[in-house]
C-alpha cells in the first residue's frame, strides 16, 4: 500500500489496452459497448483521430496517415471517461483522483464489457500511466529540493530555464515492460512554474501478457508506479501534498 | 536505462530525422509508434516526443500540446481557465487549431486573443477568440462571418463551444499571460 495525499498531484490518470490485430473488430462494436455502460458513462461523443505512423521497412521508412474515429463516453461529472476506438480501450480518470480503488473498479467494468462484445484475440500493449501536475508559486525553483528525478544543470550554465525536458526509461518485469518517466515544464503563467511528472508504465513485448492476466498486469502496473513515483520526489514536496496516515 | 534530455527549444523541431536517429539508437521498437499530425509542421520538440513514444490518449498531454501550438498563434488570457474548460470539454480540441487557421486566413494582420467567458445568470462558458484590429472598418463582420463559416458546421453536436468576437480593442492594448 503505498502513502496517501491530502492534497495528490494527479491531473490524470489513463489504463489503455490495444488489442491485437487478429482481434475483430467492427463498427458496430462501440454501439454495443456503449449499450453496457451508459448508466455509469452516460454522455456520449466522438472524435475522429488522425494518426501518422511512421514504421521502419527492409527499404527504408515508411510513413501512413490513417484517421479512426474514437468514440468517447463520460461520467456524469465529466471526471471519468471511456475511450474506445479500433482496437483500443482506455479509462481515464481526471482530477480529483477518485482513488486507486475506484479507479481499478472503472477499469474493470470496461475491460469486462469489453470482452463480453468483442472475443478479444490477445494484448498488444496494456498501459497505466499517471500525470501529475505539480504547481511552484514562483518561477525559480530548486528543483533538486523537490524532486530526486530532475534536469542536472551545472553551475556554469543559467539559473533559469524557460523550459525543460527530462526523459528516463527503466526496464521491469525482465525486460517485458518499460516504465518511462518523464519530468517537464507545463505551459503555465508568468507568476508561476508549473511541472509535469509523467509516469507512463506499459508492456512492451506484444502478447506477453495473456487476456485473462489483464488486470493483473494492471495491479502490478499501479504498484510500480507508486515506487517510481515515491522515488521521484522528496520529503519537501511530500509536505506540499500533505501526507495522510 | 535509456536517458533522453533536452531544452525543449534547443533542437529545430522540423527535424524529424534527428528525433528519429535519437530513438533508434535508444529503442528499435519506438520507431513504429505513432505520431499526431494534425497540428501541421510546427511541433514543439516535446510534442513530436510525446507523440512518438506514447500514443495520444491522454487528454492532459493533449491538451499541453495544443496550448503550446496556442502560444505561437494566440495570447491566451486565464489559462487555468482554458486549460480546465479544454479537459471537461475534449471534443473541441481538434477544433480550434482550424479555427484559428481559418481567422489568420480572413484577419492576417489581427492579434487573436483567447478566454473563456462565463456567463454567471445561465452557469454558462465558453470559449472565445477575440479578433483585435488596429482599424475596424465596415468589412469586418463580413470577415469575422465568413471566417466563422470555416468552421461552424463542424462545432454543431459537440459539447464545447468556440466562440469568435472582438473587444474591439488594439493589438497588445491589454496584458495578457
Amino acid at each position: 500500500m503505498g502513502r496517501k495525499y491530502k492534497y495528490p498531484p494527479i491531473m490524470e490518470a489513463i489504463c489503455e489496452f490495444r488489442l491485437s490485430s487478429d482481434t475483430h473488430w467492427d463498427l458496430t462494436i462501440p454501439g454495443l459497448f456503449y449499450e453496457k455502460v451508459k448508466n455509469d458513462f452516460p454522455h456520449r461523443e466522438q472524435r475522429i483521430i488522425q494518426e501518422f505512423e511512421s514504421a521502419q521497412i527492409p527499404q527504408g521508412i515508411q510513413h501512413v496517415i490513417r484517421s479512426s474515429e474514437r468514440v468517447l463516453m463520460f461520467a456524469p461529472d465529466r471526471k471519468l471517461l471511456l475511450q474506445l476506438g479500433p482496437r483500443l480501450l482506455v479509462v481515464n480518470a481526471l482530477k480529483p483522483y477518485p482513488t486507486w480503488e475506484n479507479f481499478k473498479k472503472r477499469i474493470e467494468l470496461a475491460w469486462k464489457v469489453l470482452q463480453e462484445v468483442v472475443e478479444i484475440k490477445g494484448l498488444e500493449r496494456i498501459g497505466l500511466r499517471y500525470i501529475n501536475w505539480i504547481e511552484f508559486p514562483s518561477q525559480i525553483v530548486k528543483l533538486e529540493e523537490y524532486f530526486n528525478f530532475y534536469p542536472f544543470v551545472g553551475k556554469r550554465l543559467p539559473e533559469r530555464m524557460v523550459s525543460f525536458l527530462t526523459i528516463a526509461e527503466f526496464p521491469y518485469a525482465d525486460d517485458r515492460d518499460l516504465c518511462r518517466v518523464q519530468i517537464a515544464r507545463a505551459v503555465d503563467s508568468r507568476e508561476k512554474l508549473a511541472v509535469i511528472l509523467d509516469i507512463d508504465y506499459f508492456l512492451i513485448r506484444p502478447h506477453a501478457i495473456e487476456v485473462p492476466r489483464g488486470l493483473m498486469w494492471v495491479e502490478e502496473a499501479h504498484n510500480r508506479i507508486e515506487e517510481v513515483f515515491e522515488g521521484c520526489i522528496t520529503d519537501q514536496l511530500r509536505v506540499m501534498f500533505e501526507e495522510v496516515s | 536505462m535509456l536517458v533522453f534530455s533536452t531544452m525543449l527549444n534547443a533542437i529545430p523541431t522540423t527535424s524529424m530525422t534527428q528525433l528519429q536517429q535519437i530513438k533508434i539508437e535508444g529503442n528499435q521498437n519506438l520507431i513504429s509508434e505513432i505520431i499526431d499530425f494534425k497540428y501541421g509542421s510546427r511541433f514543439p520538440l516535446w510534442d513530436i516526443e510525446r507523440q512518438f513514444t506514447s500514443k495520444s490518449t491522454s487528454l492532459v498531454i493533449e491538451i499541453e500540446s495544443l496550448l503550446k501550438f496556442l502560444l505561437q498563434e494566440v495570447s491566451l488570457k486565464n489559462l487555468d481557465k482554458i486549460r480546465e474548460y479544454l479537459l471537461q470539454f475534449p471534443d473541441i480540441i481538434d477544433l480550434i487549431p482550424r479555427a484559428i487557421a481559418a481567422v489568420k486566413k480572413h484577419f492576417p494582420e489581427a492579434q487573436l486573443v483567447m478566454d473563456l467567458y462565463a456567463d454567471p445568470e445561465i452557469k454558462d462558458c465558453y470559449l472565445v477568440l477575440y479578433i483585435r484590429l488596429n482599424e475596424y472598418d465596415d468589412s469586418f463582420i463580413d470577415r469575422l462571418e465568413e471566417a466563422e463559416a470555416e468552421f461552424l458546421d463542424d462545432l454543431g453536436g459537440k459539447e464545447g463551444w468556440l466562440q469568435l468576437s472582438t473587444d474591439f480593442r488594439r493589438p497588445g492594448e491589454e496584458s495578457v499571460v
